[in-house]
């Protein structure tokens, strides 16, 4: 005979799933629903922050880690009103150590190839693939923080305010910083004749649409 | 590539380059995949901080004897298995061959029996349990119940957590159709119309139709309850015909006496809300009935009306369903449960077939909670009933708000389709 199984209890209900400020307060007290429902507001958010912003590998390890660490401590989020930027935050810091290390990784030679991960591009047609690829050569040239903060908001499409928070500091200076990482990229996109015109034909389509 | 091309503005370069990143990964996570991962971090975040706190301290204790009790046992070791009577050549697959059920034994004493035009899998195995993912047709599942074990079986979208326990599971991907029978212990099942997660209970059926939205929860009868593994290929083809309810005082052990249900004087009775996460939905019903569910409806507070609904939604009491819904919007309407029971009402609106009535109710819905919990699903039901009642051309607005708002929804497929259908 088996042993009796253990009822095992499971919550069904968010804490007031409408206010972000009631979920940080439900995780800072331990409320067993808490994890899931901030899980399912924002997963799919993080879930695209990261991946576009280091591929497709691992993406799934990194966006436990990010949960995990805000779950570690989870009274660190001062205002509970800001708990989407807080996320971010800690998702912008777990992808940005990921790239420090590949960085490293290259340089020191740890990986086969000694590059470091390209995206994993989907069946796109070759032309795309190729799109991508090159503007993944252009955002692997920027430091760790300069290709986040451009993936946040021009991939992304996060506010101004909502960055300026994320990297805590002013509306002014989050402007400075974005103005000269959008001018690197637009630099080295130009010099990239075939991105360009692969681009602009996008473009003019876009244009085009009813 | 030619370079002959009008040049670009700044923001539209920009914007540009954002579109193609966009386009690089598709972003729906397959749901199973996503069902899992959620399920991970629940169980890494599951315990307490106090609880989390004395376990780092136990752990930094004993992490020595840990270690040599794992080597000396090898507890650290992936569960091993066998595989009998599977065509499939691969070891890690479960097709029957003939009418014999394929079985996988666990050296835990678990074992899996998939029934003939069935298949399954053992995914991958790990010293606490194993995940299986059944691809099609029925299994049958025995759990050996251990400390920490750690099961679960994937079929199409759903996800099933498991401890320790016996259930029959059965998918079929074609008819979207998928079901679980509970005989002992208890389980955990998410999937598309259940994504915060189901409880079942011994003697419980849970029975999701995906073609139309249908999640039930019944009863089993005793005599199935019980019934010989061998058998259990018959009842597979039995009509999923709702059974007469166990009595309460099985469903509710130690519970008072049906007339004193609810009474003030019984103080050591589950809540509704408690009852509900673990999946005792009859007898929040039954007490409901038993005080008067007028009366109910009237005066009980705000948990205990959201947990009826809840319960009477699973359970297929579309009436009662209705009228919990109702008097949440009534009595609570500025209530997050209140707001959400526009949502709730239209699905149930959706499902009678009365679209006009859902389409109304989806738009009090995203106008009273505009940040909700159910906004992309509320939008992506209402895309679908306008598609319906108005057409494609009428459908083709919402579809293009809809993916503005939630690239990655539940519903973005349909709307890419609506959106790039000019």
């Amino acid at each position: 005979m088996r042993p009796p199984s253990e009822p095992r209890l499971f919550v069904v209900r968010e804490p007031e799933p409408e206010d972000d400020a009631a979920l940080a307060r439900a995780a800072a007290h331990g409320d067993p629903g808490a994890a899931g429902a901030i899980w399912d507001r924002y997963s799919g958010l993080l879930r695209g922050v990261l991946r576009r912003s280091l591929g497709a590998q691992d993406v799934e390890d990194h966006l436990q880690e990010v949960f995990l660490r805000f779950f570690k401590k989870p009274a660190e989020l001062r205002d509970p009103g800001a708990l989407r930027c807080f996320l971010i935050g800690v998702a912008m810091r777990v992808a940005g150590s990921e790239l420090r290390r590949r960085r490293v990784r290259r340089i020191l030679s740890l990986s086969p190839s000694g590059e470091l991960h390209g995206p994993a591009t989907p069946p796109l047609d070759a032309e795309a693939r190729q799109a991508v690829v090159r503007l993944y050569a252009i955002l692997d040239r920027l430091d760790a923080d300069s290709r986040l903060l451009f993936t946040l908001r021009h991939v992304e499409a996060l506010e101004l305010t909502e960055l300026a928070e994320v990297f805590g500091v002013s509306l002014a200076t989050l402007k400075r910083r974005l103005s000269r990482v959008s001018d690197r990229v637009l630099l080295a996109a130009r010099r990239d004749a075939a991105l360009v015109e692969y681009l602009s034909r996008g473009a003019l389509a876009e244009r085009g649409r009813p | 590539m030619k370079q002959d091309v009008p040049s670009l503005e700044k923001d539209e370069l920009l914007s540009a380059l954002g579109t193609v990143a966009r386009r690089a990964w598709n972003d729906e996570l397959p749901p199973a995949e996503g069902a899992r991962s959620r399920a991970a971090l629940v169980a890494r975040i599951g315990s307490p901080p106090a609880r989390r706190f004395r376990m780092v301290l136990l752990s930094a204790a004993l992490v020595a004897a840990l270690l040599a009790v794992a080597l000396l046992v090898g507890s650290s070791a992936p569960l091993a298995y066998r595989i009998e009577g599977s065509s499939a050549g691969t070891g890690s697959y479960l097709q029957p061959t003939g009418r014999v059920p394929a079985t996988a034994r666990f050296t835990d004493g678990t074992e899996i029996h998939v029934d003939p035009g069935g298949r399954a899998r053992v995914v991958d195995t790990d010293a606490l349990g194993a995940r299986i993912s059944l691809e099609q047709g029925r299994a049958r599942f025995s759990v050996v119940h251990r400390p920490k074990a750690r099961w679960s079986v994937e079929a199409g979208p759903f996800s099933i957590a498991v401890t320790g326990t016996e259930f029959d599971a059965e998918w079929s991907a074609p008819d979207g159709a998928f079901a679980v029978e509970l005989r002992t212990g208890s389980v955990t099942v998410r999937g598309p119309l259940a994504p915060d997660g189901v409880g079942l209970r011994e003697g419980q059926r849970l029975v999701v139709d995906l073609q139309r939205s249908r999640l039930r929860i019944e009863a089993m009868s005793p005599l199935k309850a019980i019934e010989a593994p061998a058998a259990s290929a018959s009842a597979a083809d039995a009509p999923a015909a709702p059974s007469a309810p166990p009595p309460l005082a099985a469903t509710v052990p130690g519970g008072p006496t049906p007339g004193a249900v609810g009474s003030a004087e019984a103080p050591s009775l589950p809540s509704f809300r408690q009852r509900v996460a673990s999946g005792d939905f009859d007898s929040v019903i039954a007490e409901a009935e038993a005080r008067g569910l007028s009366a109910v409806l009237a005066s009980a507070p705000l948990p205990d009306i959201a947990a009826l609904a809840d319960a009477a939604r699973y359970t297929g009491r579309l009436d009662t369903a209705r009228g919990a819904l109702l008097a949440l919007r009534r009595r609570f309407p500025s209530s997050t449960d209140g707001r959400n029971a526009a949502f709730f009402l239209g699905r149930l609106a959706e499902d009678r077939g009365a679209l006009a009535e859902a389409i109304g109710l989806y738009e009090r819905y995203l106008a009273d909670a505009p940040h909700g919990a159910f906004v992309a699903e509320a939008l992506g039901r209402k895309m679908i009933a306008v598609r319906k009642t108005s057409g494609t051309k009428a459908a083709r607005v919402l579809a293009g708000d809809y993916l503005r708002r939630f690239p990655r929804g539940p519903y973005a497929s349909a709307a890419r389709e609506l959106d790039t259908d000019r």
